[in-house]
């Protein structure tokens, strides 16, 4: 059989290849034949899997409300407190974490408790009366000063579509009433007629 | 303190917020001075990761000056400059002391599959990020990093995670000599990675984009070929006819979960969410590669799944490498190429927006407004 090593000719062909590309600064500076991507990226460790414990560090307090994983035994040593789970989308989450990581349960359920805080944040923020920050919260003034054009389509779009569930909602009382046909106006007579007996 | 702070889907807004504390003795709080707005905080601001809860603090992408430390925090002092990368790593676990520092199992309590990183939805561990004038820096030992003296910090904030992942994108593709490397995104990532593909010796290095004028940004700073998928019928073909019919020898995923270019891919993984995000990049990269050859995917999914040709990666023998960028483990050789001037990441910066008007510079960075390619957060 006839074996290549890769590294035969590597020097030779790096110098050619930096020839052609002298323009591009540091072409080939970390070129490395060795890099066999059919390798997992880690620097191996011995294989008597002694390092599979560690010296963990020191608990973080507070830990014991903190949602966890079932795919882990307990909490992490350290942790984030930005937002701790609370109201119903606390109890959703909760209810997302009876679930492993595998299951698409466990991330419908916290899509939906995401949800739910957005409506639960703006609900806040209209009681708090900041409702009208809506807009800025949502960078309309850059919008407006970069791509005026997009903000009126879409504004001339929103109104449209307003206008047309408006004009299907109240008909009755915008548009001018038909007057009955006369079939219709028969079988009303009918069915007074008939109501007597 | 002003922190960002996440209202729902495409609403976040300046705010106070109580001064972050020590928390564990291995924490410090840095005071920070430079922050990024990444395109994976995209992700978050459209809605897509699940556990993304209302009044977080995003950013992971930070630099900063030490301004408080626990008691056991040995390697920094009160008043260091620090770049912060953006994994949140414990340095000790098994992951962590085989240089995946991005994979650590000691910082992230509500998911395996991934460490803790700042401002990144309780997915990530629940920590509040740097988009904010103070942040809570857990190990503080382990990632932060002192900023070189003369290192510009437009160009330290872009080594917590733009260049390292780039580079990484560009490492895991296992580039030989004269390698075709095709990049799909010419997002910062994008970008950073065309240019590092040529540090590992490819001979040819192709971008694929939509936007006409980050294309031109990416030829430049690259120095490599662009090409706009609106303007070809079908991409897999037309790299398949630019490589001789084979296909590129590595292809690199930077766009993640909300690629445009197809449109089922766009129903069903970013408007109805059926899948983890659009995995039209992915799809390209798999069907693009020669038989034999490598795809690196530095885009970023949701937990789900997606719906990708896995029977073309059997088929074409094809090898998958993927990973969150182990940022630590490539900082000493990353900060020698940005001292030495090979990589000169701060001309990816288009735009400097004050913090307090974090809402606009979102918006300019998700509808890609007045030719932004990176935006960064004055504080």
């Amino acid at each position: 059989m006839n074996e290549q090593n890769p590294t035969d000719g590597h020097a030779a062909l790096k110098e050619k290849l930096k020839a052609q590309k002298s323009h591009i600064k540091g072409w080939g500076i970390d070129a490395d034949p060795q890099n066999d991507p059919t390798y997992p990226m880690r620097r191996r460790l011995s294989g008597d899997k002694s390092h599979l414990a560690w010296e963990r560090p020191s608990q973080q307090s507070g830990f014991e409300d903190v949602l966890h994983s079932n795919e882990r035994p307990d909490v992490t040593r350290v942790f984030g407190t930005s937002a701790p789970a609370s109201g119903v989308s606390g109890a959703l989450r909760r209810c997302a974490f009876h679930f492993s990581e595998g299951r698409f349960s466990h991330w419908l359920l916290l899509l939906a408790a995401d949800r739910v805080d957005v409506i639960a944040g703006f609900a806040n923020d209209l009681c708090h009366g900041r409702g009208s920050q809506c807009f800025t919260d949502k960078g309309m003034k850059a919008k407006w000063e970069h791509d005026r054009e997009a903000v009126i389509t879409k504004a001339a779009v929103g109104v449209a579509v307003v206008g047309i569930l408006a004009l299907i909602c109240f008909r009755r009382h915008l548009l001018p009433q038909k007057p009955p046909a006369a079939h219709v106006v028969l079988a009303r007579k009918c069915r007074r007629f008939l109501s007597r007996f | 303190m002003l922190a960002m702070n996440y209202r729902g889907p495409g609403r976040v807004r300046i705010g106070r917020k109580p001064m972050p504390e020590i928390l564990h003795p291995q924490d410090a709080i840095v005071r920070v001075t430079r922050a990024c707005i990444c395109g994976s905080d995209l992700h978050l601001y459209h809605g897509n990761v699940p556990d993304t809860r209302v009044g977080t603090t995003f950013g992971h992408e930070f630099t900063g000056v030490v301004e408080e430390l626990g008691s056991e925090v040995r390697n920094l002092k009160v008043g260091d400059q620090v770049l912060v990368p953006f994994n949140i790593a414990c340095g000790r676990c098994v992951f962590c002391r085989q240089g995946l520092f991005g994979n650590c199992h000691e910082s992230n309590p509500q998911a395996t599959a991934v460490g803790g990183i700042y401002g990144y939805s309780h997915t990530a561990g629940g920590y509040d990020g740097g988009q904010a004038e103070y942040v809570r820096v857990p190990y503080a030992d382990v990632g932060p990093t002192i900023i070189p003296t003369g290192m510009d910090l437009d160009d330290a904030v872009l080594l917590t995670d733009v260049v390292p992942t780039g580079y990484q994108a560009a490492e895991m593709g296992g580039i030989q000599l004269g390698d075709t490397v095709v990049v799909f995104g010419a997002g910062p990532i994008g970008i950073m990675a065309a240019r590092c593909a040529w540090l590992f010796g490819a001979g040819r290095v192709i971008v694929i984009d939509q936007l006409e004028y980050r294309l031109e940004f990416a030829k430049n700073y690259a120095q490599c070929e662009v090409y706009n998928f609106r303007s070809m019928d079908d991409p897999v073909l037309f790299i398949k006819k630019l490589t001789d019919n084979l296909g590129a020898d590595v292809c690199i995923d930077a766009v993640g979960a909300e690629a445009a270019g197809s449109a089922m891919q766009t129903i069903t993984g970013r408007k109805l969410l059926l899948q983890a995000g659009s995995a039209t990049a992915l799809q390209w990269a798999i069907n693009s590669v020669k038989k034999g050859g490598i795809v690196s995917i530095v885009g970023v999914y949701g937990p789900t799944g997606n719906l990708i040709p896995i029977g073309n990666v059997v088929n074409k023998g094809i090898s998958i490498r993927a990973n969150q960028t182990s940022v630590k483990r490539l900082l000493p050789r990353l900060i020698e190429h940005v001292q030495n001037g090979v990589l000169n990441p701060k001309e990816l910066i288009t735009h400097r927006i004050p913090l307090s008007e974090v809402s606009d510079a979102y918006r300019i960075f998700s509808d890609k407004l007045d030719g932004c390619i990176k935006p960064l957060l004055l504080t």
